[in-house]
């Protein structure tokens, strides 16, 4: 489980901190609470993170308090790409990655 | 945000001008990314141009 390794399959080490989690977690929660803390985090000078993980966090927040809806998913994607690549650090790669993995993995196999 | 001569676009703010670059600020790319650039600033900001105080 090293950088290029992971590299390889499409993921990364990042900072190399691993949270454990075990199947009785909802990932909705998850990818919530994720998306909660890039929002905070975001200094706010770029538009697409200051906006987007707050587009984010509140579209996985409708769908985890039950009230989503189906063009949510395909809107998740979209937000995330369009963030992707776009600022001057990598904050906004770092929140919308988890969303589109979220995305492509459960929803679109 | 403008394309250069790479595979995805660069962001026009923080890339620096290289001599012999090709930069395109037209493409279908470069629209898109702006449009979608505008989207994310109207999501919490009023719309109000014509009587906004910081218009002058």
């Amino acid at each position: 489980m090293d950088y290029e390794n992971l590299a390889e399959k499409g993921t990364m080490l990042g900072s190399g901190a691993v949270i454990v989690i075990d199947d009785t977690n909802c990932m909705v929660d998850m990818l919530k609470v994720i998306l909660h803390f890039y929002h905070h985090e975001s200094c706010g000078q770029c538009t697409p993170c200051r906006e987007g993980t707050g587009w984010l966090h509140k579209i996985v927040s409708s769908i985890y308090a039950g009230t989503g809806r189906l063009q949510d998913i395909d809107l998740i994607e979209q937000v995330a790409d369009h963030m992707k690549g776009k600022t001057i650090c990598a904050l906004s790669d770092a929140a919308a990655m988890p969303a589109i993995s979220f995305i492509q993995r459960k929803f679109k196999k | 945000m403008v394309e250069v001569e790479k595979p995805t676009p660069k962001i026009a703010c923080n890339t620096e001008v290289q001599d012999g670059m090709v930069i395109y600020n037209n493409s279908d790319k470069v629209k898109e990314a702006v449009k979608w650039g505008l989207d994310f600033h109207l999501i919490n900001h009023p719309l109000d141009c014509p009587i906004c105080d910081q218009a002058e």
